[in-house]
């Protein structure tokens, strides 16, 4: 059916085609060339946690050519808003910060920012009020809501592991905390709402800071609490220690379920062995890849602010040989 | 010659100061002899240098007889020749037991290594029995030094020169803050060390004291010894006269400079 | 003659007793208020797997603190040694070099610490804040700030060795830290090293004149905290199969508060080795009791605050008592 004619025409259409992308390639560059952003990483320096967020924007940056300094600010909302305040002085194109000091306090700031044409969006923590301020002006969204990753992780192990009504869970984490503790409260609330009867215990700074602390403690739970049948720790470095804490209390793999957040090393080893069932994944890397990626659209664009949930991730037992590889690298 | 301690042409200098100068001085086998001076004087800085603490700047030491290798002098040394030196504050460990006290730096060890406590408690309560006289209820060589009196303390330290055969015993104001009733028996340590044949050099701002114990005098003004003599040539009242004129002196040409 | 012998074995052992006192009450209560928990062997398993950490700790700075000293830095140094451990036991597959580095580690980086605080003459707390930053800093940084999954370990003779259970129940890292207390325990109190260490904290002066060598004693406890602080970094590492960054940074605390609760005096000169032991025992224990009580964890830190408030008065108390 084919004729030479069309095969011409199709033929020219190719070579134009190509023509125009050779030439197009030509004159394209990396969208984020020249450009230089500040990014606070949240943690301290070396966090597990917000080193793989960096590990994310220092990609971002190299796909897209810019410049990307770093901050960090150990968690601490005070210094948070006092890294914002020295990269404004820096008067860059644009800033990602992390939301935990909240909309009061950053509304200043954010507000002198924006004027000066500085693009700023928020990862891992929501500022809904500057987020409907500034969403035009480019100030977006790019992580997992508190609330939201504790609801998911609670509602996705009721389901997964289908609890009954009446079994006992533990939930170990940082209620206290101030925005951070919404992740506990969602646990416990969603676990109460699926007609489990739910035990709180607060992380001490102490096991916070040591993990390894915490093998007394849940020891002497799970003792007193023989009947309870799932633990979520909302705390990266216990669950990495979950396999631990239940060997040390002498329960059986797959005994009692495991569940909790960030998939480290250990955590993935402990999944294969079946001491870990569930692990809520919030995607850090995302959480610095897109704002920067933002940034740039917007700066070259004039796009809007974007939203985007990266806390959509699970790891279990199905999924552990192809993410944990990645963990070690420092990307999962 | 039975000299002890012979130290020759002692300086030393701290900065621009000339804390002694061509101090010569020497103690006999069971002499007491007493280092008379004002303050400042240089009585400080000699026994300083005598016990090891500081070095000269020249000067020689014999001690029994051999020369001593001033570069390589230290406490230590000083203590392994027999010249102990029994400070008022500083020669007990307050918070320590009193058999540690008495053993510090110097204690029985077996063949591993380890310190022979049982048979240093036993010596201490002999110590404790028999030279410093302490027999009160409930005294046991684990008692604290914090809980001993004064003059307890200043005996423990004389015991534990003369335990360890100290050939110069150097005291250092062993009577000042004192009570009355103490100082007799302090007094009684410093003579004891003398009936057992060694040495002692003693220094106090109390002539009566001095005149008490003391063989023989040597007085110490601006850094240099200036004058000697024994007990028989000189009373109490002397002794206060000799002082007093001393410290009136006029600076001489070379000290004005 | 053998009752005043009672009274002074009594009197010279009452911090003691009173300490041991306190630990059996303690787990008298928890016995009492729940014996399904502290009936059952499992939370002594779970006890004598993770105190022996703090422990060890407790007694090489108890050494210090005895010598007037203090070392704020060990749990960078903890957590340096660890990443040397990890390192090395990884790259040569050897988990015993890795013990060795780990050891190298701490011990130089506590010989820093005493050329510093001793030749340089810098004051203990200032010298060791500093070193504490500066350690925590570099292992963050030569690790990138990751965690290191150290797994294939746990089925390794040395894995067994260091950190095993015995009989299948009793954690070797429990046999490891008696052995530390007992040649600590002879290091202090029967050794002319522990001698010199008790007139060095008592007044530095005073053991000047006593001829001992000072600096050389004080440099060689920056150094014994320093392999001590190497050593509980391996066995944590192995316990836990993984090398973190914030590793040791929760000891700090706990570690000071076993130690004040043992009966080592702040002020240098006096400490006893088995006041620390029982003083890690019932920081250790405290925690667990109190959540099997089924009381909140918000609890823990105030009866910790409370325990060491009143024991600390006490001791206070009991030593006014017998100054004259």
């Amino acid at each position: 059916m084919m004729n030479t004619g069309r095969s011409f025409v199709l033929l020219a259409a190719v070579l134009v085609l190509f023509g125009t992308n050779v030439f197009a390639e030509n004159s394209l560059e990396q969208s984020g060339k020249g450009m230089k952003i500040w990014f606070d990483t949240g943690g301290p320096v070396g966090g597990t946690y917000n080193t793989i967020v960096q590990n994310g924007a220092r990609q971002a940056a190299v796909d897209l050519g810019c410049e990307v300094a770093f901050m960090y600010s150990d968690w601490s909302p005070q210094k948070m808003v006092e890294n914002f305040t020295k990269a404004l002085s820096a008067n860059p194109d644009g800033i990602v910060v992390m939301g935990h000091p909240g909309d009061d306090a950053y509304a200043p700031f954010i507000k002198e920012a924006v004027e000066k044409g500085i693009i700023v969006t928020a990862a891992d923590t929501e500022l809904p009020g500057l987020m409907e301020k500034y969403h035009t002006s480019g100030f977006g969204y790019t992580g997992v809501g508190n609330y939201a990753r504790g609801q998911a992780l609670a509602s996705e192990a009721v389901n997964r592991f289908d609890l009954k009504k009446g079994s006992k869970a533990l939930v170990w984490g940082l209620k206290s905390q101030p925005t951070r503790g919404l992740s506990s409260k969602a646990l416990i609330e969603t676990l109460e709402k699926a007609g489990l009867q739910v035990d709180y215990m607060e992380i001490t700074p102490e096991i916070d800071k040591d993990a390894s602390l915490g093998t007394p403690i849940i020891t002497a739970y799970l003792s007193s609490n023989p009947d309870c049948a799932l633990v979520i720790t909302d705390h990266g470095a216990l669950t990495a220690q979950l396999e631990n804490f239940f060997r040390a209390a002498g329960i059986a793999p797959d005994a009692i379920i495991g569940a909790g957040f960030s998939l480290s090393p250990a955590t993935a080893s402990a999944i294969k062995s079946g001491y870990v069932d569930l692990v809520g994944d919030g995607q850090p890397y995302l959480q610095g890849y897109l704002p920067v990626l933002q940034i740039v659209l917007t700066k070259r664009f004039g796009f809007s602010g974007l939203e985007i949930e990266t806390g959509g991730g699970f790891v279990h037992a199905a999924n552990v040989d192809l993410i944990a590889p990645l963990a070690k690298k420092g990307l999962r | 010659m039975d000299t002890i301690l012979k130290a020759t042409s002692l300086n030393k200098s701290f900065g621009p100061i000339h804390a002694l100068f061509d101090a010569n001085l020497s103690i006999n086998r069971g002499e007491v002899v007493a280092l008379i001076g004002d303050n400042g004087a240089g009585k400080s800085t000699l026994i300083k240098i005598l016990s090891g603490v500081f070095s000269p700047d020249s000067g020689s030491l014999q001690i029994n007889g051999t020369a001593v290798n001033l570069r390589r002098y230290s406490v230590r040394k000083a203590r392994s020749l027999g010249v102990e030196t029994v400070y008022q504050e500083r020669s007990l460990g307050e918070k320590q037991p009193l058999w540690r006290n008495v053993f510090v730096g110097r204690h029985l060890r077996n063949p591993l290594g380890f310190i022979r406590v049982k048979k240093e408690k036993e010596m201490t309560l002999a110590m404790l029995r028999n030279s410093i006289g302490l027999k009160g209820v409930g005294i046991s060589a684990d008692a604290l030094v914090g809980t001993l009196s004064g003059g307890e303390r200043q005996g423990l330290a004389i015991s534990r020169a003369m335990h360890f055969n100290a050939g110069l015993t150097i005291l250092d104001e062993p009577t000042t803050a004192l009570a009355v009733g103490e100082v007799g028996r302090v007094l009684n340590f410093v003579r004891s060390i003398a009936e057992k044949g060694n040495s002692a050099l003693f220094i106090s701002h109390n002539l009566h004291h001095v005149h008490e114990v003391a063989d023989r005098f040597v007085f110490v003004n601006r850094g240099t010894i200036v004058h000697q003599c024994t007990r028989a040539e000189m009373s109490v009242a002397a002794l206060f006269d000799k002082l007093e004129q001393l410290s009136m002196a006029p600076l001489t040409p070379d000290e004005q400079r | 003659m053998n009752k005043d012998n009672m009274h002074a074995l009594l009197s010279k052992y009452r911090f003691q007793c009173g300490i041991l006192l306190l630990l059996l009450g303690l787990l008298g209560l928890f016995l009492y208020v729940s014996p399904q928990t502290f009936l059952h062997r499992r939370i002594y398993v779970a006890f004598m797997s993770t105190i022996p950490f703090p422990t060890l700790l407790a007694l090489g700075l108890t050494l210090l603190i005895v010598a007037g000293e203090l070392d704020l830095s060990f749990p960078s140094i903890m957590v340096i040694s660890g990443l040397s451990f990890a390192t090395v036991s990884q790259t040569t597959a050897s988990p015993f070099l890795g013990l060795l580095a780990a050891l190298v580690t701490g011990g130089l980086a506590g010989l820093i610490n005493g050329v510093i605080v001793v030749l340089i003459g810098v004051p203990a707390i200032i010298a060791t804040i500093g070193t504490q930053f500066f350690w925590r800093g570099a292992s963050t940084l030569l690790a990138d700030g990751l965690a290191l999954n150290m797994t294939e370990l746990r089925d390794t003779t040395f894995h067994h060795v260091m950190v095993g259970r015995l009989f299948d129940w009793i954690p070797m890292q429990t046999l490891w830290c008696l052995a530390v207390a007992v040649l600590f325990w002879f290091l202090l109190n029967r050794h002319i090293f522990g001698d010199d260490v008790r007139f060095i904290g008592d007044d530095i002066n005073t053991a000047r004149m006593m001829g001992i060598r000072t600096d050389g004693v004080r440099i060689g406890l920056f150094v014994l905290m320093g392999l001590v602080s190497a050593l509980a970094s391996v066995m944590v590492c192995l316990e836990m199969a993984n090398w973190w960054p914030t590793q040791g940074e929760g000891y700090l605390l706990l570690v000071f508060a076993a130690i004040f609760l043992g009966g080592t005096s702040v002020f240098g000169g006096q400490g006893t080795i088995s006041g620390t032991v029982i003083g890690s025992i019932i920081i250790g224990i405290l925690e667990a009791g109190i959540i099997s009580a089924g009381l909140s964890g918000y609890w823990t830190r105030l009866i910790h605050g409370l325990v060491i408030v009143i024991s600390v008065s006490l001791y206070a108390m009991a030593f006014k008592s017998r100054r004259r």
